[in-house]
C-alpha cells in the first residue's frame, strides 16, 4: 500500500515535471529520434519575454526544424547578462551559443574563450563580406572572427510632425549640421508660463554616453583604445562636444532631461508631445506606434559634424563557445549562428520593426523601400561609428556621463569636466592592482 | 557490544560518573546541533565559506573566467590607501564611505524613534489599533524593489510628493536626480520601510516590561514623561541595542534601493560601499579589489557594532 503511495506521488511529480522540461526546450525535435549523431546546444541571450526574445525563439524554431538533428534549449538571461555569463565562463558552464557583445571581444574572445568562426565558415561557404564591415570588424581581433553580427541599431532625428505643422517649420532634412540643428531646437520650442504647455525643441539626457558619443566623434574626437586603454576624448574637440550637447539646455534652454518633465525616458516625453525631436533609434517606432498611436512622426538621419558624419552604430553578434570544440558541437554552434546572424532572420527582425539588418544583401529589400523611416536609419551604416571600450566599457560610460551631468548641474564647465574625467578614468584603468 | 552501565548507581548521591554526564551532554548537544545543521551548513558555505574566501580573494588580480589568478600580496589595499590620499575627490569607494557616514547618522536613529513612537503608539488600546498596525506594519513585508519603484514614481518630478508640496506653494526639487536631494530621498524611504520591523522588537519588549515597576513610579508621582525617561526607556535599552546594531549593519550594507532608484548616481551623490563593490567587481571586472573593499567594509561594521556595544550597555537586569 505504502509503495502504492510513493509510486503515485512518483508518478505525479515526473507528471508535473515533464512539461517544466519540454518548455525548456524550442519546438520540432520530434524528428529526432532517427538521427544517429544527435547534437544539443544551449543559446542564451538577454531578450526574454519580449518582444525580441519571441523573435529568438521563433528563429530557433525553424533553425530546429531545418536542422532535427540539433536540439536547440534557450535559456535567456534578461538581467545582468555579462555577469552571468563571465560566471558561467569560470566555472566552465557557458552557454554553447550566445549573444556576444563587442566588448566580449577583448575579455572572452582575447582569452581564448570564444570560439574562432573562420575555419567553420570557410567550410560552410559563408562570405564574411556579405556583412557590413563596420560592423563586422567589432567582433573580430587579431584576424580571426569570434562573432557575425546579429543585427544593429542608429540614432535618428525623430521628428513630431504635429509639432511642426502647427509652426509651419519645415521637417527636419538628412543633411542638418549640428548648428542647422540647434537652432532649429530653438526655433521650435515653445515656452509657457505653464510647465505643463511647454513644448522644448529636444532632450539632452544626461550621464547617457549613447547618445552623446556620437558628439564627441561629430567634433572629431576619439574616446578611448579598446586593446591598450589609452584615453583619447581628453582634448578640445571633447571639450566642444560637451558645450554644445549641454549649451542647448544650459544656454538655449530648448533642451531638457526627461526626469524634469516627469519621464523615465526620452521616448515618452515625444509621444506625450512635450518635445519636438528626440535623438532615438529604431527601436522607438514600434514603441510610439504601439503607445502612442496618434503621434505622427517622421525620421531623419542624424545631424552632421565639423568633422563629418559620426552616426552611432549599436551592434551585437552571435558568437559560440570555445569549449564546443572539445564537446564536439562546435560545427553545429556556428551553423546555428549562420542561421541566426543571416538573411532569412534577419529579415524577419527588420519586418519586426525591431532592428536593422547586418547583411548588406537586404539593404535594397523592399521593406526598406517601403518604410523610409527605416530606411532613412539604415542609411546609416556607410557612415557609422561604433563605440566599443572593451573592458573598460562600464568606467568610460561612467565618468563620461558623470562630466556631462556635472556640467549639466552647473559643477563644472566643459572645460573642467572632460580633463577631470580623463583623470578618474586613467586612475581606474592604469592604477587598479 | 560495549558493556551497558548497571541502571543502579553505587556512587554516593549526587555524585554522577563524569563519562555519563559527559555521554547525557554529547547527546544533548548532538541533538541541538542536528537540529541546527540546516541554518549551520547554509552559515557554514555562505557566510563564513564565502567570508574567508572573500578575504584570500582581496590578496589576488582576479578575473573570473578570463585571466588566472594573480597573487598580488596587499596591493589592491596598497592602492585603495593610495586612492584615498590623492584622488581622494574621485574615489568612488571613499565616497561611497562619507555617503554612508551620512546615510547612518540619519537612518539609524530615524528609524529607532519611528520604530519607538509606533510602539509607543501600538502599546496603547484604541480602536482601530489592529488596522493600524497593519497598515504600519505593510512596507515591512512588502518586496524592497516593489517599495523603491514606487518611490521612484513619488519621487517623480511630477509625482506626488511634489503635487502635494505644490498645494502649499513649494516648487520641489528633482529629487532622485539632483545630487543635494538623492540621497535624502533615499533615506526617507529606508527609514520608512524598516521602522516598522523594529517596531515589533520595541512592541514585544515593551509589553514584557514589569508593570510593579510602573506601579511603584506612579505612587512615587512620577507623571507620563518621567515614566518614560527613567523607566521604560532604561529598560528598553537591550531591545534598543538590538535594533541600534542590526539597523547599523543594515545602513552600511545598504543596496536594493540604490540598485533600482539611482545606480549611486547623481555624481556618485548615492554610492554606497556595497554599490561600489557590485560595481567595481561585477561590472569593472575587478573582483579582488571588490574583496578588498568588502573586508573594509566589514572591519567598519564590526568596529562600530562594538563601540555601540560599549556605549549601549545591554545587561540590564530586571
Amino acid at each position: 500500500m505504502k509503495l502504492a503511495k510513493y509510486a503515485l506521488s512518483a508518478g505525479a511529480v515526473i507528471a508535473l515535471t515533464l512539461p517544466l522540461g519540454a518548455g525548456l526546450r524550442t519546438n520540432g525535435a520530434h524528428a529526432a529520434s532517427a538521427c544517429t549523431n544527435r547534437v544539443a546546444l544551449r543559446v542564451s541571450g538577454w531578450s526574454g519575454a519580449d518582444n525580441e526574445g519571441d523573435l529568438v525563439r521563433k528563429g530557433l524554431d525553424q533553425f530546429q526544424k531545418a536542422n532535427p538533428c540539433i536540439s536547440v534549449f534557450y535559456s535567456p538571461v534578461p538581467g545582468n547578462y555579462q555577469q552571468k555569463i563571465q560566471t558561467e565562463f569560470a566555472s566552465s558552464n557557458e552557454p554553447d551559443v550566445m549573444y556576444v557583445s563587442p566588448d566580449m571581444i577583448y575579455n572572452e574572445g582575447k582569452a581564448g574563450k570564444l570560439l574562432k568562426l573562420d575555419p567553420y565558415l570557410a567550410k560552410d561557404g559563408v562570405k564574411l563580406s556579405a556583412y557590413i564591415p563596420t560592423l563586422l570588424s567589432k567582433f573580430q581581433l587579431g584576424g580571426s572572427t569570434y562573432g557575425l553580427p546579429k543585427d544593429w541599431g542608429t540614432l535618428g532625428i525623430f521628428y513630431n510632425k504635429g509639432i511642426f505643422d502647427a509652426k509651419h517649420i519645415a521637417y527636419p532634412s538628412n543633411n542638418l549640421t549640428y548648428d542647422q540643428f540647434r537652432a532649429l531646437a530653438k526655433q521650435v520650442y515653445t515656452p509657457s508660463a505653464n510647465p505643463a504647455k511647454v513644448v522644448y525643441g529636444t532632450m539632452v539626457p544626461s550621464a547617457d554616453l549613447g547618445r552623446f558619443m556620437t558628439f564627441i566623434y561629430g567634433f572629431g574626437s576619439e574616446i578611448l583604445d579598446p586593446a591598450t586603454g589609452k584615453i583619447l576624448f581628453n582634448n578640445a574637440n571633447t571639450i566642444k562636444a560637451v558645450d554644445y550637447w549641454t549649451g542647448m539646455q544650459l544656454v538655449d534652454h530648448s533642451a531638457v532631461q526627461p526626469s524634469a518633465v516627469g519621464d523615465g525616458w526620452q521616448g515618452d516625453s515625444f509621444g506625450k508631445g512635450k518635445v519636438a525631436m528626440v535623438l532615438e533609434g529604431g527601436w522607438l517606432t514600434p514603441y510610439l506606434r504601439s503607445t502612442y498611436p496618434s503621434t505622427k512622426f517622421g525620421v531623419a538621419q542624424i545631424p552632421i559634424g565639423p568633422a563629418g558624419r559620426a552616426d552611432p552604430l549599436f551592434t551585437n553578434a552571435w558568437g559560440a563557445s570555445a569549449n564546443t570544440v572539445k564537446g564536439g558541437n562546435a560545427a553545429a554552434a556556428v551553423k546555428l549562428i549562420e542561421y541566426m546572424s543571416g538573411p532569412v532572420y534577419q529579415k524577419q527582425q527588420l519586418v519586426a520593426g525591431f532592428s536593422l539588418p547586418a547583411v548588406l544583401s537586404l539593404q535594397n529589400d523592399p521593406f526598406l523601400k517601403a518604410h523610409p523611416e527605416q530606411a532613412n536609419l539604415f542609411a546609416s551604416y556607410a557612415v557609422g561609428r561604433t563605440g566599443n571600450f572593451g573592458s573598460y566599457d562600464s568606467q568610460v560610460n561612467k565618468v563620461l556621463g558623470d562630466a556631462l551631468t556635472s556640467v549639466l548641474l552647473g559643477k563644472e564647465t566643459a572645460a573642467q569636466a572632460v580633463p577631470a574625467a580623463a583623470k578618474t578614468l586613467q586612475s581606474q584603468i592604469t592604477a587598479v592592482p | 557490544m560495549g558493556m551497558a552501565l548497571p541502571t543502579k548507581v553505587t556512587e554516593p548521591t549526587g555524585v554522577r560518573p563524569p563519562t555519563r554526564k559527559v555521554g547525557k551532554r554529547l547527546r544533548h548537544n548532538t541533538m541541538a546541533y542536528l537540529f541546527l545543521a540546516p541554518y549551520l551548513f547554509i552559515l557554514l558555505i555562505f557566510t563564513l565559506g564565502a567570508g574567508l574566501f572573500g578575504l584570500g580573494l582581496s590578496l589576488y588580480h582576479v578575473n573570473y573566467g578570463i585571466d588566472t589568478p594573480r597573487f598580488i600580496g596587499l596591493d589592491n589595499y596598497r592602492y585603495l590607501l593610495d586612492q584615498f590620499q590623492t584622488n581622494r575627490d574621485n574615489f568612488e569607494f571613499g565616497i561611497s564611505i562619507r555617503n554612508i557616514a551620512v546615510y547612518a547618522l540619519f537612518v539609524i536613529p530615524g528609524q529607532t524613534i519611528l520604530a519607538l513612537s509606533y510602539a509607543l503608539l501600538l502599546n496603547r488600546d484604541f480602536r482601530g489599533r489592529s488596522w493600524l498596525r497593519t497598515a504600519i506594519y505593510l512596507p515591512s513585508v512588502t518586496s524592497s524593489v516593489a517599495i523603491t519603484l514606487i518611490f521612484v514614481y513619488l519621487y517623480n518630478n511630477g509625482g506626488a510628493v511634489n503635487a502635494l508640496l505644490s498645494i502649499i506653494h513649494i516648487h520641489g526639487p528633482n529629487w532622485l536626480n539632483d545630487p543635494a536631494t538623492a540621497l535624502p530621498a533615499i533615506m526617507i524611504q529606508n527609514i520608512y520601510t524598516t521602522a516598522p520591523t523594529f517596531m515589533i522588537l520595541f512592541l514585544a519588549a515593551l509589553q514584557g516590561l514589569p508593570t510593579p515597576v510602573y506601579e511603584a513610579a506612579k505612587m512615587d508621582g512620577a507623571g507620563s514623561w518621567a515614566l518614560f525617561r527613567h523607566i521604560t526607556l532604561p529598560l528598553l535599552r537591550p531591545t534598543m541595542f538590538l535594533v541600534v546594531a542590526v539597523g547599523t549593519i543594515g545602513a552600511l550594507q545598504v543596496f536594493d534601493q540604490i540598485a533600482i532608484a539611482t545606480q549611486g548616481g547623481p555624481l556618485n551623490a548615492t554610492v554606497t560601499p556595497v554599490w561600489t563593490i557590485y560595481d567595481t567587481a561585477f561590472k569593472q571586472y575587478h573582483y579582488g579589489l571588490g574583496a578588498s573593499m568588502a573586508v573594509i567594509l566589514f572591519v567598519i561594521i564590526l568596529t562600530v557594532t562594538l563601540i555601540q556595544r560599549r556605549f549601549i550597555d545591554s545587561n540590564v537586569q530586571f
